[in-house]
């Protein structure tokens, strides 16, 4: 295989070009039972406990986990699913990944006392999971090549054990492209994915190791984001790659993922997850012991909307030698409070990146990429605005901030 | 793995049920007029978070059940009073002033204690609960409850039976004609003919009813669910078989219709006015088929809950709770826990309706 051009892109990087690595980020929620009760963990309880650390709040470590339907694991993750499944005596390859991960870098943990061992009733409730949100490979051909596309999206959530609850949690989103004159095969394909999510150097780990150090307990008084609602304009279509084009609310759940990514990475806020199915706003885990429970994801204090207008593409330059375009991304973003209606922040913003085309270039451009680009550097604008807007810092920003 | 489930085992038997308190967050609008020329003082500002606390109050209760909204009603008062007992904290979401017309509104998510309106519930309109040895068998109103669980045995359906009548009426006209020629050595014969038919069809669509046959059984954890909800509540009650129930009785009527024969009932009645029972609760719930649930994948049972309390303290027996056909559902890895969870849901939640229902009425 000839792979002539690799890209692993990190998705809480703020610079709207293309590049060398990628990763991601996470949310938060509330910590409002007054009950350390009765807390089951469904796994990773045989460790012995460890030593406790008495001025920290003791988190449990749940382990790793699928969500959504726990019969269409194979459906929905075919390729880390397949990568998962360990001897009948052994764990799977992500859940030992993950296991060796957490226990390695638990002093990265400062503002929580990580524990590996069996709660008791009189425990905290809380468990920290890894699950698994989304895995998708959009293979693409070209006259001449064939380029690669994986997108893995992960959750790092806090959970409520006692309430079956989503307290927080901080989206992970990693992707890495690839090309090669030859069409990928399923082996290369599975390859790869298990690159990018073995051992420490790995997308996924470096990631989390960038996480660990924000995660905390809610505070009772602090208040929560939630991406509520995506919606793609007619226009953004045509720029699409093809499985997005054939399936638009599953862009719109990645579109979801990567402003979640970007927000919590930068400002720091308790995010709860995006519900895909708008009113359904529960969260499914199997776990890797295949016990499956199901989390409410509470109603969040803040939502955020976002409106992807389109994309378009205007021919800024031509010479003999090449062409320069400029490709913008054009969104509405809204931060409001859900119940009353109460707007705080409703503004459009655009951002434009420019991509140089050889005159010698025989095949088309490749536009979903760059469109991406655009996108995030449109999210990195809205989120800068956000930010500096003294309302919406004040009044929404500072109250969901950890 | 296996040492993973034992363990996992264990634990659920460790688990110990502590007293809780349950908070929710609810957020809640409140609005004042202010006296004053530029802005409202900080005991206005503290009335308007008075009301929005008023107002998340208002919103968390509208959730109720009408029983469990009378019931609310008649405390509310009480509630209003201490107000900050009930909503012990909040954060201030926004605040807004109109100084045209002098309003002053701002937005909270309140912290509820929901265990604490519970209790006052519960103070204010179930039996208390006494020690045992203050109360004497004469004073105590015992409930018998009998909870039978059905699911489908057999189906049988029958096809649809359609008698058809078909009248045909018909009737020919025409002429015959002959011609012969003139030297008589050939001949002609023609015939004009027209006919009419008209069919009439009509009959009759007989649709019968399938002929439906439950399996009921009584199952232990959903008494115990039943108990526990009857008890906590301070409800002295009695378990079928203790009271001296023909639950086979039951069981036979319930397996083929929703109805209890009359010799059943007059049984019970007769028995448990013998045993000085005053109330007695029966159930039926229908166990529905299994199917997939589409957000988790695990299977979902539905389980509709029919009871009655029937009060046989008067000459003849009265009605004082009832529920028709509510479905609950319950989720699991395979049939036979789903249908497990819906059932211990249905009860649960069956004997809380039924018990506000009594408390609003004031039986104790």
């Amino acid at each position: 295989m000839d792979s002539r051009n690799r890209q692993q892109r990190d998705q809480t990087d703020e610079s709207p070009h293309l590049r060398g690595w990628s990763i991601v980020s996470l949310r938060n929620s509330v910590r409002t039972p007054l009950c350390p009760s009765d807390v089951l963990l469904p796994l990773c309880i045989n460790f012995a406990a460890d030593g406790a650390d008495i001025d920290k709040p003791k988190v449990f470590f749940a382990g790793f986990a699928y969500s959504g339907n726990a019969s269409d694991v194979e459906t929905n993750y075919p390729i880390c699913s397949k990568l998962d499944v360990g001897a009948a005596d052994q764990s799977g390859f992500i859940q030992t990944n993950t296991v060796g991960f957490f226990k390695k870098n638990r002093e990265r943990f400062s503002k929580i006392d990580l524990q590996f061992g069996l709660a008791r009733p009189e425990d905290t409730p809380l468990v920290l999971a890894l699950a698994m949100t989304d895995e998708k490979v959009l293979p693409e051909e070209f006259s001449n090549f064939h380029k690669l596309v994986i997108q893995l999206g992960f959750e790092l959530l806090v959970l409520d054990f006692h309430e079956k609850t989503v307290e927080y949690s901080r989206p992970i989103y990693i992707e890495l492209i690839d090309a090669a004159r030859e069409p990928f095969s399923n082996d290369q394909v599975a390859k790869r994915v298990r690159k990018m999510i073995q051992g420490e150097d790995s997308q996924l780990f470096t990631a989390l190791a960038d996480k660990c150090e924000s995660i905390k307990i809610r505070g009772k008084k602090q208040c929560t984001l939630q991406v509520s609602k995506v919606v793609v304009g007619e226009k953004a279509l045509p720029f699409l790659s093809e499985a997005y084009k054939q399936a638009p609310k599953v862009y719109a759940q990645a579109v979801a993922e990567q402003f979640g990514a970007l927000l919590t990475a930068k400002a720091g806020v308790a995010l709860l997850p995006y519900a895909k199915d708008g009113l359904n706003s529960k969260m499914s885990l199997r776990f890797a012991d295949q016990s499956v429970v199901d989390f409410k994801i509470p109603a969040p204090t803040f939502a955020v909307d976002i409106d992807l207008k389109g994309f378009k593409k205007v021919l800024s330059k031509s010479t003999d030698a090449e062409s320069l375009w400029i490709y913008g991304a054009f969104l509405g973003i809204r931060v409001y409070e859900p119940d009353f209606q109460k707007v705080f922040f409703d503004a459009p913003v655009k951002y434009g990146v420019s991509k140089v085309v050889p005159a010698s270039q025989k095949t088309g451009v490749d536009e979903f990429p760059v469109v991406s680009e655009a996108l995030k550097g449109a999210f990195v604008t809205a989120i800068e605005q956000i930010q500096k807007d003294p309302n919406t810092r004040t009044k929404v920003i500072k109250k969901c901030e950890l | 793995m296996i040492r993973t489930t034992i363990l996992i085992g264990a634990a659920l038997c460790c688990l110990a049920l502590t007293a809780t308190a349950e908070v929710v967050k609810v957020k809640g609008n409140g609005e004042i007029v202010y006296k004053g020329t530029f802005k409202p003082s900080a005991a206005e500002e503290q009335a308007a978070i008075t009301e929005a606390k008023k107002n998340a109050l208002a919103r968390y209760t509208a959730d109720f059940d009408p029983a469990r909204i009378a019931l609310y009603k008649r405390i509310e008062p009480e509630i209003l009073a201490n107000l900050n007992q009930y909503v012990p904290d909040y954060t201030q979401l926004d605040q807004e002033i109109d100084k045209p017309s002098k309003r002053f509104s701002v937005i909270i998510e309140a912290s509820i204690d929901t265990t604490r309106i519970e209790n006052a519930i519960q103070k204010s309109s179930g039996p208390t609960v006494q020690p045992v040895t203050s109360i004497t068998p004469a004073e105590t109103n015992y409930m018998a409850f009998l909870f039978v669980a059905r699911e489908l045995a057999s189906s049988k359906a029958f096809d649809i039976k359609r008698n058809t009548v078909l009248q045909v009426e018909s009737s020919d006209s025409g002429k015959e004609a002959n011609k012969v020629s003139e030297d008589g050595q050939s001949a002609e014969k023609s015939l004009d003919k027209s006919s009419i038919a008209a069919t009439t069809t009509g009959g009759s669509t007989v649709t019968k009813a399938d002929e439906l046959a439950y399996r009921v059984t009584t199952v232990t954890e959903v008494d115990n669910a039943v108990n526990s909800v009857l008890t906590k509540a301070g409800y002295e009650t009695v378990a079928a078989v203790d009271a001296d129930l023909d639950v086979e009785s039951f069981k036979k009527d319930f397996s083929g219709g929703n109805d209890i024969s009359k010799p059943t009932h007059a049984a019970a009645v007769k028995t448990l006015k013998e045993k000085q029972i005053r109330y007695f609760t029966e159930a039926h719930m229908d166990v529905g088929l299994a199917k997939k649930d589409g957000v988790s994948g695990l299977t979902q049972v539905v389980v509709t809950v029919t009871a009655r309390i029937t009060d046989l303290a008067g000459r003849f027996p009265k009605t004082i709770a009832s529920i028709a056909g509510q479905p609950y559902a319950g989720l699991g890895q395979d049939p036979q826990v789903a249908k497990q969870n819906a059932l211990n849901e249905a009860a649960t939640r069956s004997a809380s309706e039924l018990l506000d229902q009594l408390r609003l009425k004031g039986v104790k």
